[in-house]
């Protein structure tokens, strides 16, 4: 195969291109196994592992009791002794349930244990709204994997950068809480065959380029604020999209450098405004370009409410294309 | 320990410059007594203090700039200079309480209910902080309260009017000094409240404080003087001093945006975005100096720039570091290498030069016309006058006047009285353009413009329509000495209706000028020159004699006024001059 | 499997030997935190040295070891040296941790296959499984043996990893240091059964009580647990009766407590019974031999340079 051919773009789904890297990693590494609930004989509730027992056998792709602490706890474990587990959550809300796994076994054992071990652990988390899954199965919680330190955090927003980074994410030594957007797993999109289409993290995406306002957006978000920046455009505001795709590692001078050339920022998010990953990439910026800032850093985030199961009222509470429009024509006018 | 404030010295000045101390630390103060000088783009005054002790600090050194409303000096009452006291309590008398003390970031102790412990006496002086009556102008020592605009248990935020109070030179809003909730008016309205007293309470939950008994030792209260009323539920955002609540409601945007631009107004500080202040640091931009065009009026990164590339090196120029300054600002820079990118003209770089920094007049006055060349459509219309006849008149009127021991008039007054006398027929050029509507003024204030020498200034003479010309011709020569002597107050530059301009004083021989925003006009008067003149004998026969020709010419918008209308209003002028009657306009 | 074993005789002195040697290194750390005080928690296993050493003593070399938190017992029964012990206690960039892990310790020994300790009790038992799955998965015939107190028995975590770990038939073992005592609660106050081994059959496995001051008798039921996991039959609940010697922490004065406390008296004292088929002269240099070896740990441990500030940032991320 050549080199042309190999990087030849497909459009397939979001979902499809998780599926593909699961696969192909398991393919080449064969300590690379799967645990998780209905990720077996079902294929996953959302269907993200179908076709994979078949192909490695039970041992490899392992359903598992309503038991969240032994799935992350037991791929701590795992990992420790030589495997690289891949775990699936199947809400990411329920990473509160196996919470001391994560945030302590997978977030620290190898920081107090002096460097011995390392923790190939990799979390999948079907993240956010997708429509009447209510206020535990739908919560974007990004900003909680920051705070703690010792985690790596990826929030792709295209199937190419899905796929990309769930395959550096299994190839990361590191713990990696893989937040997959649950409302983008039917969107397709162009994806490298390549069996090394590797998505490295701490690598943001300038997805528009525009010179008057940036806009920072991750997951679902990433979308709106292109259609934002589409209806912007003809009322003369060109705004820059820029999607940071890894949370941790953070893409700070990425951000920074389209700030300098803007001179204002928007972030938009699904989590709720209060303490989201906007108000620390607020922060950095203040920190490092206060003197390229136009207008205060503006912040276009979810409510600061538990959601709604209802569809609507879900949809009324996390950013919309217009509330991202109105959002940048205010912060224009300053 | 009282500060004495700076004082609002007009109803649009937000700000003053120190221009000189006249009381040193140490020197004993009276009420009322003159301490400094301050300089404001409308007006030099004094500032006169507002408590009577000893002068213990100068919060501003000459040439530093105080905002409206901030301490200019502290004051040590005699009390305390004789036996410093520690934590006092509510000062008792009319002295000002500390009217500028930040908010307390402590919520106050009597606002927890369940606390059986009484709260300790300094933490409820504290609490409370009062809105005095601030001086509305040099010679105003009272105002009237005309209506509350805050009610008892409303918060209220520093730079919020709370109410209106009306004096015999104007009506304003009174702004609170104090962020809380309005615990008290000390003043119903239509009651009359004195300069520097409490007209409000302002305390950090809306309850009042107990006022310590007299002879009651400091640091006892009873328990049962605690006010027990649950604080007031505030509707807005946070009331500072007070916990901060949960807050699930949805963000809104622009009013985000209104709150942001508040600040600008709040903290009365020239506002710029980081990357306009970063671009005037670079460029030696002062950004006092810039007119900001963005939301709130704040400076943008392109007004900066703009105000850079304004072709006149001595604004663009750094200010000379203020204080002691043994180098003369004026330091020729003969050598084309030392320049350095100061922001000289591109090629200018080889040509000696002074930076001379320019006044505070200067810059306020270049900002004042380069807006009215923007805004206004200006023309102008001319007409020869005949002040023959007028001559005649003015020589008889002096000959009167001198043989009384008074001062000869100029043909100023006359002027005027005629501009005057014309423009009650032609109201729509005594007015103001508002695109939407034209406000024809009941009265005309007439501005003559002065050259004084600090700059141009333009006094008004309030009500010159109804005037004769001797007591405008009066109210000139008074306007104009005040002005040397530095001593006009606020109210002598505001509300103008109508400008002459009269560059013929120094030998001008046309007068077109800049219209004094908000006015629609303003007449300009050169220099009067004997003309050959064609003439109308007694016999209906045309000849030519020598005659005293005044070229009036009246400055116009364009907008509100029509060029035949001016014109006719100008005509109307010349007609009055030229048939002058002595017994006129008396 | 060719090579002889070692006697029994043999067995015996070994497992002397080392409870006799964290005897003396728990005396020593005692006498240290009472003269110099101690910048964190050191939980005592006094009198609990036999159960932990006669189980690991079945284990072995390549087998993983998660311990628990009373004592070094475990650490140094699987062949970690004193030394490093002693370091992350002290705080010594000489630790196994290279310092980070002073007062409730996090030793490890990544080649001794000694696994760690989670700060929060019960981690342990998920975690364990999950190694035992890595080692089903790799097919390398190593069996996880995870100690636990009767305390954190009380986890919901031993509810999900016995549970799956049953289902799975995974190569682990538990061994429940049942010392009377979750910190001031009694467990007989906590425990609607009178074993924690009694829980075993709700999950298909096999629970067994043994006496845990017979260091010998542990072992045996150790290795045939451990036997039956190799075997892929799974998992097995071990609980070994024991005494709570000491507070919960050195220096806790346990308030709470009703029995008698025991200060140095050691009922059924494991060192008594393990020495009791020792001739005196052997024994006796095997005691000299134990101290000499602790002391010259201890003091090298204090000699070690306190870990600096540029600790703080190793190790977080890979």
């Amino acid at each position: 195969m050549s080199a042309a051919a190999a990087t030849t773009d497909r459009v397939i789904g979001y979902s499809r291109a998780i599926n593909e890297a699961l696969a192909e990693e398991m393919r080449r590494d064969e300590r690379v196994w799967m645990m998780g609930q209905d990720i077996g004989r079902l294929g996953g509730v959302f269907g993200l592992t179908r076709g994979l027992l078949d192909e490695f056998g039970p041992m490899r792709v392992r359903d598992t009791a309503i038991n969240e602490t032994f799935i992350v706890g037991g791929a701590a474990g795992a990992a420790l002794a030589g495997t690289i587990p891949v775990v699936e959550l199947q809400f990411a809300d329920f990473l509160f349930t196996a919470a001391d796994e994560i945030f302590h076994k997978l977030a620290k054992w190898r920081y107090m244990h002096g460097g011995q071990f390392t923790m190939p652990v990799v979390v999948r988390l079907p993240t956010g709204v997708v429509g009447g899954a209510g206020a535990e199965h739908s919560q974007s919680l990004e900003t909680i994997a920051m705070h703690v330190a010792g985690l790596k955090v990826a929030v792709p927003a295209t199937p190419s950068d899905a796929k990309g980074l769930l395959k550096a994410a299994i190839r990361d030594p590191d713990p990696v809480l893989f937040f997959e957007h649950k409302g983008l797993y039917r969107v397709k999109g162009p994806v490298p065959e390549s069996d090394e289409h590797v998505v490295p993290f701490g690598s943001a995406r300038i997805a528009r380029p525009g010179s008057d306002l940036t806009v920072v957006a991750t997951g679902l978000m990433v979308d709106r604020a292109l259609a934002a920046a589409e209806q912007l455009a003809p009322q003369g505001i060109d705004v820059e999209v820029i999607d940071p795709r890894t949370l941790v590692p953070l893409d700070i001078d990425t951000i920074v450098s389209s700030v300098e050339r803007t001179h204002r920022l928007m972030v938009v998010h699904e989590a709720s405004r209060t303490a989201g990953f906007g108000a620390e990439i607020a922060a950095q910026v203040h920190e490092r370009a206060f003197f390229a800032l136009d207008a205060p850093v503006w912040r276009v985030c979810g409510t600061d409410t538990p959601l709604p199961q209802d569809p609507d009222l879900e949809q009324a509470c996390i950013p919309s294309t217009d509330e991202i429009v109105t959002a940048a024509l205010a912060l224009a006018a300053i | 320990m009282a500060h004495v404030l700076m004082p609002r010295l007009g109803v649009s000045v937000t700000e003053g410059t120190v221009s000189s101390w006249l009381k040193q630390v140490g020197d004993p103060v009276e009420v009322g007594e003159p301490i400094c000088e301050v300089a404001t783009d409308k007006v030099d005054t004094e500032i006169e203090s507002t408590v009577a002790g000893v002068l213990a600090e100068q919060l501003y050194a000459v040439d530093e700039v105080v905002q409206v409303g901030e301490p200019l000096a502290t004051v040590t009452t005699a009390d305390e200079s004789s036996a410093p006291a520690p934590a006092e309590p509510a000062p008792a008398g009319p002295a000002p309480v500390e009217p500028e003390q930040p908010p307390s970031i402590v919520p106050d102790p009597a606002s927890f209910g369940d606390d059986p412990e009484p709260p300790p006496a300094p933490a409820v002086a504290d609490a409370a902080h009062a809105v005095l009556m601030p001086r509305l102008g040099v010679s105003v020592t009272e105002g009237t309260v005309s209506s509350w605009l805050k009610q008892v248990g409303d918060p209220v935020e520093v730079g919020e009017p709370i109410c209106e109070v009306a004096t015999d030179k104007v009506d304003t809003e009174i702004e609170s000094t104090v962020a809380g909730v309005l615990a008290e008016q000390r003043y119903a309205e239509g009651e009359v409240v004195q300069v520097g007293e409490p007209l409000a309470v302002v305390t950090a939950d809306g309850a009042l404080p107990a006022a310590p008994p007299a002879a009651a030792p400091a640091g006892s209260r009873s328990a049962a003087a605690v006010p027990t009323r649950p604080a007031p539920a505030p509707a807005g955002p946070t009331v500072p001093g007070q916990p901060a609540r949960v807050d699930p409601s949805r963000f809104d945007h622009h009013a985000a945006v209104q709150r942001a631009l508040e600040t600008i107004v709040r903290t009365a500080r020239p506002a710029a975005s980081p990357a306009a202040r970063h671009l005037a640091a670079t460029l030696g931009v002062d950004l006092a100096s810039v007119g900001g065009t963005g939301g709130g009026g704040h400076v943008t990164r392109d007004d900066v720039r703009r105000h850079a590339e304004q072709p006149a090196p001595a604004a663009a120029a750094p200010m000379p570091p203020r204080g002691p300054a043994p180098v003369p600002a004026s330091t020729p820079s003969p050598e084309p290498g030392t320049t350095g990118p100061d922001g000289l003209p591109v090629g200018y770089e080889d040509v000696p030069y002074d930076a001379v920094p320019t006044s505070r007049i200067r810059r306020v006055t270049a900002e004042h016309m380069s807006r009215s060349r923007r805004t206004a459509a200006h023309m102008t219309t001319e007409v020869d006058v005949d002040l023959g006849l007028l001559t005649e008149v003015r020589a008889r009127l002096n000959t009167q006047r001198v043989a009384q021991g008074r001062a000869k008039l100029s043909f100023l007054p006359f002027v005027a009285r005629a501009a005057c006398a014309a423009l009650l027929d032609h109201p729509d050029l005594n007015a103001t353009f508002e695109t939407e509507r034209l406000l024809r003024w009941g009265e005309v204030n007439l501005g003559i413009a002065v050259d004084t020498p600090r700059g141009l200034m333009v006094p008004v003479l309030r009500g010159a329509e109804r005037m004769t010309v001797e007591s405008l011709g009066e109210g000139i020569a008074d306007l104009a000495g005040r002005l040397r002597d530095g001593k006009p107050g606020p109210d002598d530059f505001r509300a103008g209706t109508f400008t002459i301009s009269n560059p013929g004083s120094v030998g001008a021989v046309s007068a077109p000028a800049i219209i004094n925003q908000p006015q629609v006009a303003i007449l300009g008067m050169p220099t009067i020159q004997r003309r050959p003149w064609v003439v109308t004998m007694a016999d209906g026969q045309e000849s030519i004699a020598i005659r005293p020709i005044l070229r009036l010419a009246l400055t116009f918008d364009h907008r509100a006024v029509d060029g035949a209308d001016a014109t006719r209003c100008l005509v109307d002028i010349r007609r009055r001059l030229e048939a002058w009657g002595v017994d006129e306009y008396r | 499997m060719n090579s002889p074993g070692p006697t029994a005789e043999q067995v015996q002195l070994e497992v002397y030997r080392k409870v006799v040697t964290i005897r003396f290194a728990e005396l020593r750390i005692r006498e240290h935190v009472e003269k110099e005080g101690f910048g964190g928690f050191w939980h005592p296993g006094i009198g609990q040295e036999g159960l932990q050493v006669g189980a690991v003593s079945a284990m072995q070399p390549d087998d993983y070891l998660y311990y628990a938190h009373r004592g070094l017992g475990y650490a140094f029964a699987k062949g970690m040296e004193l030394e490093p012990l002693f370091g992350d206690l002290l705080g010594r960039r000489t630790g196994s941790t290279g310092g980070k892990g002073g007062g409730t310790v996090h030793f490890a020994d990544a080649s001794r296959h000694v696994m760690g300790q989670g700060g929060t009790l019960g981690s342990s038992f998920v975690m364990g499984a999950g190694t035992a799955a890595a080692s089903q998965l790799l097919g390398d015939g190593r069996v996880t043996v995870v100690f636990f107190g009767d305390g954190a028995s009380g986890r919901g975590t031993w509810h999900e990893a016995a549970l799956q770990a049953s289902v799975w038939k995974l190569p682990v073992v538990w061994i429940c240091e049942n010392n009377g005592w979750a910190l001031s609660a009694r467990f007989t106050e906590q425990s609607p059964t009178e074993h924690v081994a009694d829980r075993a059959p709700a999950y298909g496995i096999p629970g067994v009580v043994v006496d845990g001051q017979d260091a010998m008798a542990v072992r045996e039921v150790t290795l045939e647990a451990i036997e039956r996991a190799r075997r892929g039959e799974g998992p097995t609940l071990i609980e070994a009766k024991t005494l709570r010697i000491r507070g919960h922490y050195e220096g806790d004065r346990q308030p709470y407590r009703d029995d008698p406390v025991l200060g140095d008296e050691i009922p059924n004292d494991p060192v008594h019974r393990l020495g009791e088929g020792i001739a005196d002269d052997v024994r006796r240099g095997i005691d000299a031999e134990a101290r000499a070896l602790v002391d010259r740990a201890f003091d090298a441990a204090l000699a070690a340079p306190r870990a600096d500030d540029s600790v703080i940032f190793e190790d977080v991320w890979a």
